[in-house]
């Protein structure tokens, strides 16, 4: 393989933008963008969202008094809860017969998915954000993107699918799953770019390693766009290597679009936001007020563009910061640092997000288990693999082996269909599983 | 569950018996069914954890008349048979062992060749499917099987129309 083909996305080759009139937007020029859509989006709210608009009247705001960006700060957030409670449509600003074009929803956690609506417009601005993801990475219309994300109601396949139209990419839209098609095909049809999640990428890259290629030097790909899950610095480093490509960090959240809300560029230090798509906020987790450039806090997003399910001032619980300065990529977006943690107990496996609540509801149906529970999440090989440790009640008759098996098997299920995840119970003695005075420690994650 | 699944999981248990022996018809009971008592325990796949289970029915005083064990990769289910099942349960309970007591039935046949292959045969015939089974010699030419059967009244059924001898809980501590 071409030592060029390979540096594409490497530092030292051009860098790339596909929009660069935003990309490198003057300060005085994004404000003036930001408050004006601000402004339309307030207003928006206000005649459309029944939620919003008494929201805006019960904090005694009207959208005519958002004369300025510091008047986002006047505004009520919105939270998860808010959104369930909206299910399935009443945060949508367009009737859903009318110009919805498609409908998203994130895994159906504690009672209700959260649904977002998108109109054609959306989808084209959301295309956008990730084709700028493509151009961070070295990608370009010549580019052959593999999309190894799920295709479905999760935002990351059709995301990265958006990108590559948007781009004028080669899409090859493989969804997740089929490891050694996807290796196969990587290699066969000359992959440039790849889109999945971390785990995932590394799956494929030791797949391909155990076929006995090495994708480092006979693959073509140089760049690899990972998200919907933490991924360590090692993790990165090791994806890199295995397949030779430079691997950027992706974000978003179905809420407020899905992946490309922030982007990292080839220098890999903090993820370029879409400000002329979102305003991004840190908050105090505690007072909920803003924090300057620099301060670890929660992120806070106000959408901008989107005409289907604007949201003001959505708490992710994700924390994070701004990091000041300019980036030498040349993009003048501000960068967003990579997630550090949550404010909630959220966990993340293999891309979907759970609750330990979900666990707790799950096991609650079943008579012969106790409510003591323990989640443990580890890596087997590269994936997340979650162990749930159970306690059997004191008159369950656990003399047939079969018995017992039974029990995990029926657990097992029932998370898998409540959860999308994979679980492995395991009975284990009573009172192994630590009761503690104050807060149980339900969830123990060894990744 | 079948027999052939289930003799692959105990004919480990079956070699360490020196299992040999014919039926011994002795007096039938009745219909009445006759079950022992077993102490069964749970015990995770942790280092020492049989050794502890052990030393608490030593300091209770109880002896084992036999111990086996059905292992998976995660924990084990410990089947026990003692004079003491009451005291065995207290103790392992008052430990903090996951303990209870399950009715089985025992079967004294002789000690010779071939007594278990017919009496498995007599079961199958009957259509009594094995849950488990273990067993163990005495020094009297006798050996006692443990089983656990889908249908103890069945059993009970066959052994008073074929002559065998199930063990009541004070047949069995005589031994």
């Amino acid at each position: 393989m071409s030592e060029e083909k390979k540096r594409v996305g490497m530092i030292g080759t051009k860098e790339r933008y596909f929009q660069p009139e935003i990309e490198m937007i003057s300060a005085g020029d994004l404000a003036d963008l930001q408050l004006k859509r601000l402004q339309e989006t307030v207003a928006n709210c206000y005649s459309n969202i029944n939620f919003y608009k008494n929201a805006l009247d019960a904090a005694g705001i009207s959208p005519k008094d958002i004369k300025s960006l510091d008047d986002l700060c006047k505004l009520p957030f919105t939270t998860k809860q808010d959104m369930r409670d909206a299910y399935p449509f009443d945060l949508f600003a367009i009737n859903v017969h009318d110009n919805v074009q498609r409908l998203h929803a994130s895994s159906g956690t504690t009672g209700n998915a959260t649904v977002v609506g998108y109109t054609q417009q959306d989808i084209d601005n959301w295309g956008d954000c990730f084709a700028r993801a493509i151009a961070q990475v070295g990608g370009g219309s010549e580019s052959i993107l593999q999309v190894a994300y799920g295709y479905g109601l999760f935002t990351g396949g059709l995301g990265a699918h958006e990108g590559g139209i948007r781009i004028g990419a080669t899409i090859l839209p493989m969804s997740s799953g089929n490891t050694r098609r996807q290796v196969q095909m990587m290699r066969d049809f000359g992959v440039d770019i790849l889109a999945c999640t971390p785990s995932y990428a590394l799956l494929i890259a030791d797949t391909a390693i155990e076929l006995g290629f090495d994708p480092a030097k006979d693959f073509p790909i140089s760049g690899a766009i990972l998200g919907a899950e933490p991924c360590s610095e090692g993790m990165r480093k090791e994806i890199e290597r295995k397949l030779g490509v430079t691997v950027v960090d992706i974000y978003g959240l179905s809420e407020v679009m899905g992946p490309g809300v922030s982007c990292e560029c080839r220098y890999q230090n903090g993820l370029h936001v879409a400000e002329d798509h979102f305003i991004i906020e840190i908050v105090d987790p505690k007072t909920l007020l803003p924090l300057p450039d620099g301060e670890w806090g929660e992120v806070v997003f106000t959408t901008l563009s989107k005409q289907c399910s604007p949201l003001l001032r959505y708490r992710t619980r994700d924390i994070s910061r701004i990091i000041p300065g300019a980036c030498d990529c040349g993009r003048t977006l501000r960068r967003m640092d990579r997630i550090t943690g949550r404010t909630d107990d959220m966990l993340i496996i293999r891309g979907v997000n759970v609750f330990p609540s979900q666990f707790q509801q799950v096991i609650a149906a079943f008579p012969e288990v106790t409510s003591y529970y323990q989640i443990i999440l580890s890596r087997e090989h590269t994936l997340d693999k979650v162990t749930l440790n159970v306690e059997t009640v004191a008159d369950f008759d656990f003399d047939e082996i079969k018995k017992i098996e039974s029990l995990q098997h029926r657990i097992t299920a029932e998370l898998k269909s409540n959860l999308q995840v994979s679980v492995d119970v395991k009975v284990v003695e009573p009172k192994s599983i630590e009761r503690s005075e104050g807060k149980a420690k339900r969830v123990i994650d060894l990744r | 569950m079948t027999q052939e699944g289930v003799n692959s999981n105990v004919s480990l248990s079956y070699n360490s018996c020196r299992f040999n022996g014919f039926f011994v018809p002795l007096q039938s009971d009745g219909l009445e069914t006759i079950m022992i008592d077993q102490v069964t325990l749970f015990l995770e796949n942790s280092k020492g954890r049989l050794a502890d289970a052990c030393r608490v029915l030593a300091d209770a005083g109880v002896s084992m008349h036999t111990l086996v064990i059905a292992e998976t990769t995660d924990y084990g289910v410990v089947r026990i048979i003692t004079n003491k099942p009451n005291d065995a349960i207290n103790a392992l309970q008052e430990a903090g062992f996951r303990a209870r007591l399950t009715k089985v039935h025992a079967l004294s046949i002789v000690d010779e060749a071939g007594g278990l292959a017919s009496l498995l045969e007599t079961f199958n015939a009957a259509g009594i499917n094995l849950e488990y089974a273990y067993c163990f010699s005495t020094n009297k030419g006798y050996a006692i099987d443990i089983v656990r059967v889908d249908d103890p009244e069945r059993l009970n059924a066959v052994a008073a129309e074929f002559g065998l001898k199930l063990l009541s809980p004070q047949d069995l501590y005589e031994y």
